[in-house]
């Protein structure tokens, strides 16, 4: 198992977010925590990029903390920089070389569908361009897991749909663990896994 | 709801309210303190120019006057203290007999004084040998007429004969001798030069029938007149003129104290314009640091008024509690800036502590701007004018270039500055005229401009500057081995370079008014030195009456710390009919213990001129006045009589070097500097009147001096050295209002400092928190920001500086007035203003240091959000 969880409770304040909930991951594999707003979603994926302690239960993870992204909702790019060089600043933060870390983060952006758009500023670029170019700095560390905070959320059905798919298809191909937040049942109806997540 | 919800903003975030308070309280308490140093420098200025008067009224009876009428009419004056009759006799001259012969004078007053005159009105007469009471006479007749205590002195026109007793030295000679009822504008009457005082009885005898002005010498009670001295002079005239109409047209009134009070008008005013000029941008300054810890909170109160909207709260309801906590804020803020401002003022104020009127002042200014500060973000919150968390972190912050930029706002303003600067400096304006007589002092407002637009235009400039230097930054560099992701930190500065400026420009501001300020301040208190030590004469000054047969020996100023002992020799002379005094001295030594400056030589430099005068032995320096009167010029020769060694005038022979306006010890009108060896080869007196003394310790180096009988010790430290300069803001000194501005300047820009860096690092969260995420380590991070903070905190500091340079020229352009004399060039506070941008480094230093680490982990809350 690259991931697991077993027996996860996180409290805050006195209030239960998650309840022995347990999940798990195998290499290669995708998967989607599917629940309504506020169901722990987002806290759970937190707990299993191992930014975020559980109250109670254990989590035990395959890879190291270098091998895991995390994507947050918002798509967190850096406005100042281009979709490009965005993609880039997770291999650059690693020491890649600038021109290797361009050329890489390239072909995911062209993975991603957004050949066209790699000198655009973040602004220039619609939501779903957004998350997708979100999603290529991820992928483009090549991370064993990666986890996928609601990235459809911001976006129409279609658009969510075609990001999910891009996504979902780059992951298989390079190998790499994918468990996503979702509200959209759909969405997760495409994942080798899904856990139901009741809202607190 | 609402005081649970004030109850809750303030109890579950306390670190906020107080710092709100906090930001709000200084404002308070630098406008308590400001408006009690205007206040305070109003009462201190009427104190200073009513104790220069020794008799605050000479009520002259007209010839169909009435003594007794006119007494009971001034009994009923409020705050009479006490009144003596002094009465004038006009004689044809004097005349002594002596071993030297018998010598005449030309007509002479004789002048009849009670016994107890000299407590009456202290100041007015100095003994100088004898008792200082009794038949007296006036030092310059003494020695006109070689008389001293024990002479016999006849009286011309009487025939009758008095044993003097004293020798005095008048010293407010030119009111003594007033003309009572003169029309204003005619100008001051010279003094007579002959003057025997005698008791009352003796003038009966001396005067027989002739006429004889008699005189009512009245004091008042100072401590009853208003702060300000134009409402003490106002009051004054006023009670004046009372007294006129009760007596009838029977007495003319000689007001020497509104005389006073009229001349501490322009100082008062001038005082109101520093703090205008000074005070008001370092309040505008406190505003501004007060509203940025206020929208330092403006993200987490939208949150709250996003939960409120959910319970139903309308608008009007949202708006009531933001103004309730405001309310709390400005009030705890009000609170807390009135009772620092005590101790501040006690501190920067000599040791008083603010009025009722200005803390309550103070502390509505804070409540106003808690306010304006917290209400105004919000009406754009309700308005839905602010941006969500989402919007600023995928919002491009490359902002547009600023209208006022756009506009070219800077360059205009900055050229109307100097434009203005030049239109008003060229034909040698005055930004204060009091017209004598004319109770209302007038301010030519037009020459502030030049400051007032200088701020705006240089703060903009440093914004056009910063953006445009960020602009041109080098691209990338090919590799990046070790990870610093420096291509990355200069686009980003590159693309946030006009946020950037913004802060620079803030930086420069409070870097800018605090600098000027103590330049300003630095440059007054040195040209207040010189003023002082022009009074006295050097930094010790041990003098005896002019043309004093009895000289100095230079051996009793040479004593431990005396670092300079120049020898002066005081002389009468008279230049056509006119007595002026000489001043003999060493041209090639006198500056090594008397001030010099180029202002005192119009046209030349002083030293040009002291060499002028050293290489021609004869040479003289003349006042303008003297120059223009007798049609002299350079080289011209003028004959003066000077005394010789037997106490006759003889006429010497001297030739026009120079123009002189200020001398060490002389006076302000007339007076004449020469060669001290060429005075005393031409007349065979060597005798010196004055020793300067240069040291750094004047106090201890005055006390240790033991001055021969008849000669007095001044030091510059001394009280009354200070209180009879010419500048009555120098006898103050703006020491207080220094202490306040340099305080209050230091924590505003090491404050707004911590802010602009922590405001601008806030919107910078977000983008952190992703590169965390991403894998970088604290220090990659760390690096987005020191880059930034410190091309911030560079420009801010060089443009502060450049600004406060420009602002400091201006200033001290415009306030000329102040200044006697003008200062050549500023004195600049190096210790202070390294202090300051220390304190700036060292706070952009540690805020950033602190902003890097709160940054460098994951907040998961953040992310949950």
């Amino acid at each position: 198992m690259i991931v697991k969880a077993e027996g996860v409770t996180v409290t805050f304040g006195g209030r239960t977010v998650l309840d022995e909930v347990d999940v798990a991951l195998d290499a290669g594999e995708t998967g989607a925590l599917v629940g309504r707003s506020g169901s722990g979603k987002t806290t759970l994926l937190l707990v299993l990029a191992g930014l975020l302690p559980p109250t109670s239960g254990t989590v035990h993870r395959e890879v190291g903390p270098e091998d895991v992204a995390y994507v947050p909702q918002a798509a967190s790019l850096l406005p100042e920089l281009t979709a490009l060089q965005n993609a880039s600043l997770g291999l650059r933060v690693r020491g890649v070389a600038p021109a290797e870390a361009e050329r890489i983060a390239a072909e995911l952006l062209h993975a991603v569908g957004l050949d066209a758009a790699v000198d655009a500023l973040p602004e220039e670029l619609s939501r779903g361009m957004q998350q997708r170019v979100a999603l290529a700095r991820a992928l483009a560390t090549r991370p064993r897991l990666l986890l996928a905070d609601e990235p459809t959320g911001t976006l129409d059905r279609e658009t969510g749909r075609v990001v999910v798919d891009v996504l979902r298809e780059t992951c298989v191909a390079l190998g790499t663990s994918l468990l996503v937040a979702t509200h959209d049942s759909e969405v997760a109806a495409a994942f080798d896994h899904r856990w139901e997540l009741g809202a607190a | 709801m609402s005081l649970r919800y004030v109850l809750n903003a303030m109890l579950r975030r306390p670190v906020e309210t107080l710092a709100a308070a906090v930001a709000v309280a200084v404002t308070v308490a630098l406008l308590a303190s400001l408006g009690s140093f205007v206040e305070r420098t109003g009462g201190r200025l009427t104190v200073t120019a009513a104790a220069r008067v020794p008799v605050d009224w000479q009520v002259q009876l007209t010839p169909n006057g009435d003594l007794a009428a006119t007494t009971h009419a001034l009994s009923a004056v409020p705050g009479l203290q006490g009144l003596r009759e002094v009465d004038y006799l006009r004689v044809p001259g004097l005349v002594s007999t002596g071993p030297a012969g018998t010598r005449t004078t030309g007509a002479a007053f004789v002048v009849s004084i009670p016994q107890d005159y000299a407590t009456f009105a202290p100041g007015e007469i100095r003994a100088l040998l004898g008792p200082g009471t009794g038949v007296s006479l006036q030092q310059q007749t003494a020695a006109n007429l070689a008389a001293g205590p024990g002479s016999s002195v006849r009286v011309l026109g009487s025939n009758r004969s008095v044993t003097v007793r004293s020798v005095v030295d008048l010293r407010q000679a030119d009111s003594f001798f007033q003309v009572v009822g003169a029309p204003v504008g005619s100008g001051a009457a010279a003094p007579p030069d002959n003057v025997l005082l005698v008791p009352p009885a003796e003038l009966k005898a001396l005067a027989g029938t002739a006429p004889v002005v008699r005189q009512l010498h009245v004091r008042l009670d100072h401590r009853q007149l208003p702060h300000d001295p134009a409402a003490a002079a106002d009051l004054v005239a006023q009670r004046v003129n009372h007294l006129v109409v009760a007596v009838s047209g029977g007495a003319l009134v000689g007001d020497n104290l509104a005389v006073a009070l009229s001349a501490a008008r322009e100082d008062a005013v001038y005082a109101r314009l520093l703090v205008l000029l000074l005070g008001i941008p370092g309040l505008v300054l406190a505003g501004v640091v007060a509203a940025l810890v206020v929208s330092m909170r403006n993200e987490r109160q939208r949150r709250d008024l996003g939960l409120l909207r959910l319970r139903g709260a309308t608008p009007g309801r949202q708006g009531l509690l933001v103004g309730a906590v405001a309310l709390v804020d400005g009030l705890l803020g009000a609170a807390i800036g009135a009772a620092a401002a005590i101790p501040v003022s006690r501190l920067a104020l000599d040791g008083k502590s603010p009025s009722t009127g200005w803390l309550l002042v103070g502390g509505g200014a804070g409540l106003l701007l808690a306010l304006l500060v917290e209400l105004g973000p919000l009406a754009r919150l309700l308005r839905g004018g602010a941006p969500t968390v989402a919007e600023q972190v995928t919002t491009s912050t490359k902002a547009r270039t600023p209208l006022p930029l756009r506009l070219g706002l800077d360059v205009v303003l900055l050229g109307g500055s100097l434009v203005t600067l030049w239109l008003t400096s060229r034909n040698g304006y005055q930004v204060v005229v009091v017209p004598e007589g004319v109770p209302v002092a007038s301010v030519d407002y037009g020459p502030l401009l030049a400051p007032a637009l200088a701020w705006p235009g240089g703060a903009l400039l440093v914004w056009r500057l910063t953006a445009l230097a960020l602009g041109r930054l080098p691209s990338t560099p090919a590799t990046d081995p070790h990870g610093r992701l420096r291509d990355l930190r200069r686009a980003v500065l590159r693309h946030r370079r006009r946020l950037v400026a913004r802060g620079a420009m803030a930086l420069a501001l409070a870097v800018g008014i605090t600098l000027s300020a103590a330049v300003f301040t630095a440059t007054y208190d040195r040209q207040a030195r010189v003023d002082v030590a022009l009074t006295v004469g050097s930094d010790v000054a041990v003098t005896m009456p002019p043309d004093s047969t009895t000289g100095l020996s230079p051996g009793i100023a040479k004593v431990p710390g005396a670092q300079a002992v120049e020898q002066v020799s005081h002389r009468l002379a008279y230049v056509g009919p006119d007595l002026q005094d000489l001043y003999g001295i060493d041209p090639k030594t006198i500056g090594r213990a008397a001030p010099l400056q180029n202002a005192f030589t119009p046209g030349s430099s002083v030293t040009a001129v002291m060499r002028a005068l050293a290489s021609t032995p004869d040479g003289v320096l003349l006042s303008q006045e003297t120059l223009h009167d007798y049609q002299l010029h350079k080289g011209d020769p003028v004959r003066l009589r000077l005394q010789d060694a037997s106490n006759q005038y003889r006429t010497v022979t001297f030739h026009v070097v120079g123009v002189v306006t200020e001398f060490a010890t002389a006076p302000r009108d007339s007076f004449i500097v020469a060669n001290r060896g060429f005075v005393a080869q031409q007349t065979g007196r060597s005798e010196v009147q004055t020793l300067l003394v240069r040291t750094s310790s004047p106090a201890a180096v005055a006390a240790r001096i033991t001055p021969p009988p008849g000669a007095t010790v001044a030091d510059t430290s001394s009280g009354s050295a200070a209180v009879t300069s010419a500048s009555g803001l120098a006898a103050g000194s703006l020491t207080g209002l220094s202490r306040l501005l340099l305080g209050f300047g230091l924590v505003l820009a090491t404050a707004s400092t911590a802010l602009v860096l922590a405001s601008s690092a806030t919107a910078r969260r977000p983008a952190l928190t992703a590169l965390s995420l991403l894998g970088a380590s604290a220090r990659q991070g760390a690096g987005f920001l020191w880059t930034e903070s410190r091309a911030m905190v560079v420009a801010g500091v060089v443009g502060g500086a450049a600004l406060s340079a420009l602002l400091s020229h201006e200033l001290l352009k415009v306030l000329t007035g102040i200044f006697d004399p003008a200062p050549e060039h500023a004195a600049i506070p190096w210790s202070f203003v390294a202090g300051t941008i220390g304190a700036v480094v060292v706070a952009a230093l540690l805020t950033t240091g602190w902003l890097a680490r709160s940054t460098s982990r994951v907040d998961p809350s953040r992310l949950r959000d």
